[in-house]
């Protein structure tokens, strides 16, 4: 063993920057813990705790999907106006259908997710400009669907859902874990899993151990969309209405979610376990400024230096030449 | 021919023969963390001198180069240019000494003209009045590849140039700065054989304006072509020096390895074995009218030159590139199978040439990479079978025998021999009927070149596979290839078997 340590210099440095890759978000997320706790009284608290999870719900939800995306190392800017689109089809069908109107939100995300996938896949349009121009559009079908107002939702078990729970654990949160073990059973144990994590590290790799590229790009795609569709029910749920501006700037918290999370923007590497620490991170950041009398605006400022600061630190810059 | 003739005399003299020394190197020391890269080495070239630096990846050449680049600080030793001491702390200040060097990676930009490449980083010298004068430009760039006989616009964008032209290009740059201290770095590996020629005789050239030499190649053949003088290092340190005069290649590959290699046995009788592959009449772009049989447990060598077309018929095999006629015939039925997928469903696996960008993907483990090959094998309704995969996993670095920790450990931290054997075992572990390998030893040093032959041998013998390989490597198409099949300008050019197969009959068909 040892003669062998010693002709491969880089091994152990290389293993521990892995590591540290793994370890990093659960680090960030004591860490932030740790400093609300001692500026605000309030922050630790059962209900505060609810709050916190209940908020991380929607958000974890859509991150996951967007992981999948990321690891392939693409780009999906669309999510919060799919999630927001989803989230007002609910409550727009559910006047007439009920709970019957819950697929529709699955259904119209799966369907624009498969749509990018499409476009990007073999039009060989780039994943940001194509899902730049469905956070546009999605936006416009919001309004003309709301005609700019938010529609309610009277639908007692969507109530429920949104702020009810089971055995005092929030419904939603069940919903998140659920869609959290599915998403790692997928990135885990599936071909799709492997396809993807291979198409991120290297397309030209996976494309000569057999994979078909397109068919994985437009079911990541597909999945993603599905994920957000499922954000949107839980979005809707949660505000009992389908707001015009539902999830809006929901794809920069997405994204830092699952930077921060140890996903590269470079793709080929981590995955939905830090994604859900990545979103606790973002959620208690805001809830904790919240608590501490920091102002939206300046909450912006935040949020927005704190997700090129992810980037920053975790891409791999051999790789920069292909990032889309 | 005659050119290598030529080589051959100019370099008959020793390093007596020589009138001065222009570069002495004593001492040089190069750690990094706990590993010495350089431990005690020195070296001296002489006015004239083509010295080459021999060893195996990792014996510290390239951390050598690096130094007297001016890319590298040693932690010890002394350097001596023409007597003063040299102590280069960029590249830009060991060029301005007279020391130049042309590596081994490509480092030209795709979307300027060849003369701004030829004065990349120098484009000062032609400015006036604050813009840069063209034409003055464009006419010392002429000059420069009019010395290399390269007749190629300077205007003209690199883009449009084949890689062999851009390397030529930078060995052009290297030269616009009449360097006294020439350091080539596995130049060959990205030239085609005419540009390898004419570096060869521009080699001479400069010799007999005594500017001195360092060379490194894995090609053998050329150092004893083009060079005057060896120096052999291993794991870091010095080994010896001598004229090439007294040395035969495999006396030096057994001081670079530090073992004698033996020859390889041919398999007789393999010619009633049932045929595997048959090509019949195909073509396609790059290669037209391929006919040729491949019998199991057979290994049948496709030799051309760089170019040649020898890659694009594995490609076209592999279902990589199209096949506009002819037919692909396996295990006695016809293979339809047009694309990857089906390729490697129908019992064809692939080493791809570039492994880095075709082979490998570095940020994942050994286990993901062998598993990534046919995937399906290992998995039910798409679910992988992750007992079943890191079964395949420590199969296949039991048969390679790739040193890393466990299966566990990210391809990036592997060495490249490491990295080679964790791609063969991807393609070997998806239990072939048929196996592709598209130039198998590319950029690994001799002793793991003689572990693969070794494995090779075995798995073709055990498993009854049928081999196609291509390779531009001669010393490896002469030693594992039962058949060799030689192709030029994309067709076959010639079929040679036995005792046939040598380097003169092989090379005659291939140019």
């Amino acid at each position: 063993m040892s003669d062998m340590t010693a002709s491969t210099p880089s091994l152990r440095s290389g293993m521990n920057f892995d590591r540290l890759r793994t370890y990093f978000p659960f680090m960030v997320l004591i860490l932030v813990c740790i400093g609300f706790a001692i500026f605000s009284d309030q922050f630790v608290s059962a209900r505060n705790l609810e709050t916190v999870l209940r908020q991380a719900s929607v958000l974890s939800i859509a991150a996951m999907g967007a992981t999948f995306i990321i690891m392939m190392a693409s780009i999906d800017l669309s999510v919060g106006s799919v999630v927001g689109l989803s989230a007002v089809i609910v409550a727009y069908f559910m006047q007439s259908n009920g709970l019957l109107a819950a697929p529709a939100g699955l259904l119209s995300g799966a369907f624009l997710g498969a749509l990018v996938g499409v476009i990007y896949a073999k039009m060989k349009v780039p994943s940001f400009i194509v899902t730049l121009g469905l956070l546009v559009a999605g936006h416009g079908m919001m309004l003309h669907i709301t005609e700019g107002r938010p529609i309610m939702i009277k639908n007692e078990t969507m109530r429920w859902i949104g702020s009810g729970d089971i055995a005092g654990v929030p419904t939603i949160v069940i919903v998140a874990l659920i869609a959290f073990a599915v998403a790692y059973v997928i990135q885990n144990h599936t071909i799709l899993g492997r396809s993807i994590v291979a198409i991120g590290g290297g397309e030209m790799v996976a494309q000569r151990s057999g994979i078909r590229i397109d068919r994985v790009k437009i079911g990541t795609f597909a999945l993603a969309g599905l994920y957000s569709g499922l954000a949107g029910i839980v979005l809707s749920s949660r505000m009992g209405a389908g707001s015009p501006t539902a999830g809006t700037g929901l794809e920069l918290d997405v994204i830092a979610a699952v930077v921060i999370g140890g996903t590269p923007l470079t793709g080929g590497m981590g995955g939905v376990v830090g994604t859900i620490i990545g979103a606790l991170i973002i959620t208690i950041l805001s809830n904790g400024l919240n608590l501490a009398g920091v102002s939206s605006y300046s909450q912006l400022i935040i949020k927005g230096a704190v997700l090129i600061i992810a980037v920053v630190i975790s891409i791999d810059r051999k790789k920069i030449g292909v990032i889309k | 021919m005659a050119d290598v003739a030529n080589h051959m005399e100019t370099g008959q003299g020793t390093a007596k023969r020589f009138s001065h020394a222009i570069l002495e190197a004593r001492g040089l020391q190069k750690q990094y963390g706990p590993v010495h890269a350089v431990r005690d080495v020195g070296l001296t070239l002489h006015a004239g001198e083509a010295l080459a630096l021999c060893g195996e990846n990792g014996a510290g050449k390239s951390t050598i180069f690096k130094i007297l680049a001016g890319e590298v600080t040693p932690d010890g030793g002394e350097i001596t240019l023409n007597g003063d001491p040299f102590k280069p702390d960029s590249a830009a200040s060991a060029v301005r000494a007279g020391v130049s060097m042309v590596y081994q990676e490509f480092n030209t930009l795709p979307n300027t003209s060849v003369a701004e490449n030829v004065f990349l980083g120098r484009m000062d010298m032609f400015r006036r009045f604050g813009i840069i004068d063209w034409t003055k430009l464009h006419a010392a760039a002429q000059e420069v590849l009019n010395r290399l006989g390269l007749k190629i616009d300077p205007r003209a964008s690199m883009g449009s140039l084949s890689p062999s032209t851009c390397k030529m290009i930078e060995l052009a740059r290297a030269l616009s700065t009449n360097p006294k201290v020439l350091l080539l770095d596995e130049i060959t590996a990205s030239l085609d054989h005419d540009d390898a020629d004419t570096l060869h005789r521009l080699m001479a050239d400069l010799r007999a304006q005594g500017v001195g030499i360092l060379y490194v190649s894995h090609r053998l053949q050329e150092i004893f072509g083009s060079c005057t003088t060896v120096e052999v290092m291993k794991d870091g340190a010095y080994v010896t020096t001598c004229p090439v005069e007294e040395l035969d290649e495999s006396q030096l590959s057994a001081l670079m390895i530090g073992r004698k290699i033996d020859v390889w046995e041919r398999t007789p009788g393999l010619a009633d074995r049932p045929v595997m592959l048959a090509l019949d009449g195909l073509s396609g772009a790059g290669f037209k009218d391929v006919s040729l049989k491949v019998r199991r447990g057979q290994i049948v060598t496709l030799a051309g030159l760089a170019g040649s077309g020898a890659d694009a018929v594995l490609e076209a095999v592999f279902g990589a590139v199209a096949v506009s006629k002819g037919s692909i015939e396996l295990d006695g039925k016809r293979h339809e199978g047009r694309d990857i997928p089906e390729a490697i469903a129908a019992g064809i696996a692939m080493v791809p040439k570039e492994r880095a960008v075709e082979g490998l993907i570095d940020s994942a483990d050994i286990q993901f990479n062998i598993g990534l090959a046919g995937l399906t094998r290992n998995a039910r309704g798409g679910f992988v079978d992750g007992s079943a995969e890191s079964k395949d996993a420590k199969q296949g670095m039991q048969l390679f025998r790739i040193k890393a920790p466990s299966a566990a450990t990210a391809v990036r931290n592997l060495s490249g021999g490491n990295k080679q054997k964790v791609l063969l075992a991807k393609w070997f572990l998806t239990n072939p009927k048929l196996i592709l390998l598209n130039n198998p030893t590319r950029g690994v040093d001799v002793g793991v070149k003689l572990e693969i032959y070794e494995m090779l041998q075995k798995l073709r013998e055990e498993r009854d596979l049928a081999v196609l390989m291509a390779s531009e490597d001669m010393a490896e198409v002469i030693r594992v290839s039962d058949i060799v099949i030689t192709i030029r300008h994309g067709a076959i050019s010639g079929v040679f078997e036995g005792e046939a197969i040598t380097e003169t009959n092989l090379i005659n068909a291939m140019i």
